[in-house]
């Protein structure tokens, strides 16, 4: 398949391609940053907190069943706090009598589920990456967007030009003659 | 394809960043969005890569800045859809774990990760929504598609590989809304028909350009 290689910019051909590589390189620096707001997350308080009840959801099923019964009644009340633009959920529903519980927006489908609270936890350090991710992400985007517009102004037309390409080597014996 | 992968990286965060600035809760969706973007230019870079050319006469149209631009959103949309789908279907069988008392994920990952993540039926009702309100528009492109190809070479339809992997992908993307909204499919089964029919989407894009040839190889690989 042959196609043209008159007819193009190299030098906006060029910036695209730098653009799409340091896109790519924004792209991975943002991933990184994810990746330590997923991990510090994990040291926030509720990362924490959810461990000691999954070790505590082992105690109390082990135990008698006046916990079961007062764990049963715990969810049924509904308190919603209202966390920092998102969805609803601070605090984790509590076991052993403190805290509050709280629900999602309720959907009526009858479950009480419980939205976590994004990957930085409660960790502010976790929140800061993830910020400086979005910020990586949105520049890699214009970086992405720029090596996408500068790779189509590479072949622009010129102004009132046609849409006109040299003509393939013809095969027949007759235009040979002409 | 280096084009049209350098494009789709860019929807893929297109798709996560308006999310985000619609003031959804979706910053887990960060990690797979941008791992994903940095894979696909990734490897548009490298074993994609061709120089910048003109476009071949066949392509010289109005219609590529709509069917293929349409084709682009659609897949960075379905992505998100994907990833939102793939974190549903882990987060379940967590939740399943944990009620089976459990102290970790699938795989060995910390029950703190799953904590983190939106409850099932948030991501449940995200990765539906995403489909649905993208589906029209796949279903435009193909039709965009059909009246161009009229246009460029005299017909329809003609069952080229990547006019019947789009449509094989509208038919399991339709199944998948069916289901959901007949059938009343929700959980586990519908998630995987979600990712058979992203699945569908990936082959249709890089299966059918590399390994099959047809009147859309105009990609100079495979």
């Amino acid at each position: 398949m042959s196609l043209l290689a008159s007819g193009v910019n190299s030098h906006l051909a060029d910036l695209s391609n730098k653009c799409i590589w340091s896109a790519m390189g924004v792209y991975v620096l943002a991933m990184f940053a994810h990746m330590f707001e997923w991990t510090f997350g994990s040291k926030g308080a509720v990362a924490r907190r959810s461990v000691e009840q999954a070790s505590l959801a082992d105690a109390a099923a082990a135990a008698a069943s006046p916990t079961a019964a007062a764990k049963k009644a715990k969810k049924v009340t509904v308190t919603v706090a209202a966390a920092g633009g998102g969805t609803t959920t601070l605090t984790r529903t509590a076991l052993a009598g403190e805290g509050a519980t709280v629900v999602t927006s309720g959907r009526g489908d009858g479950e009480q589920a419980v939205d976590g609270p994004g990957a930085a936890g409660s960790s502010e350090r976790a929140d800061m990456f993830g910020r400086i991710a979005i910020s990586l992400t949105v520049l890699g985007a214009l970086l992405n967007v720029a090596g996408v517009a500068f790779r189509g102004f590479s072949v622009m037309r010129p102004r009132g030009g046609t849409c006109t390409s040299s003509p393939a080597p013809s095969r027949s014996p007759r235009s040979a003659r002409t | 394809m280096y084009e049209f992968s350098c494009a789709f990286a860019l929807t893929t965060v297109g798709a996560y960043l308006i999310l985000l600035a619609l003031g959804k809760n979706v910053r887990w969706l960060g990690l797979p969005a941008v791992l994903a973007a940095a894979l696909t230019l990734g490897l548009a870079t490298s074993v994609l890569y061709t120089d910048s050319e003109q476009l071949v006469p066949a392509l010289h149209s109005y219609w590529l800045a709509i069917h293929v631009s349409t084709a682009i959103i659609c897949g960075g949309a379905f992505y998100a859809a994907f990833a939102s789908t793939a974190v549903y279907l882990a987060r379940e069988s967590y939740d399943k774990r944990k009620a089976a008392g459990l102290p970790n994920g699938p795989f060995k990952i910390p029950a703190s990760v799953f904590e983190r993540m939106p409850a099932t039926p948030t991501l449940d009702k995200l990765s539906y929504r995403i489909n649905a309100m993208v589906f029209p528009l796949w279903t435009f492109t193909i039709i965009a598609g059909a009246i161009w190809a009229e246009a460029a070479w005299g017909k329809y339809w003609e069952w080229d590989p990547k006019e019947t992997w789009s449509f094989i992908t509208w038919v399991v993307y339709a199944a998948y809304l069916h289901a959901r909204a007949t059938a009343g499919w929700k959980g586990r089964k519908a998630g995987y028909l979600a990712l058979l029919a992203f699945a569908c989407f990936l082959f249709n894009f890089y299966g059918v350009n590399i390994f099959i040839t047809g009147k859309h190889s105009y990609a100079g690989v495979g």
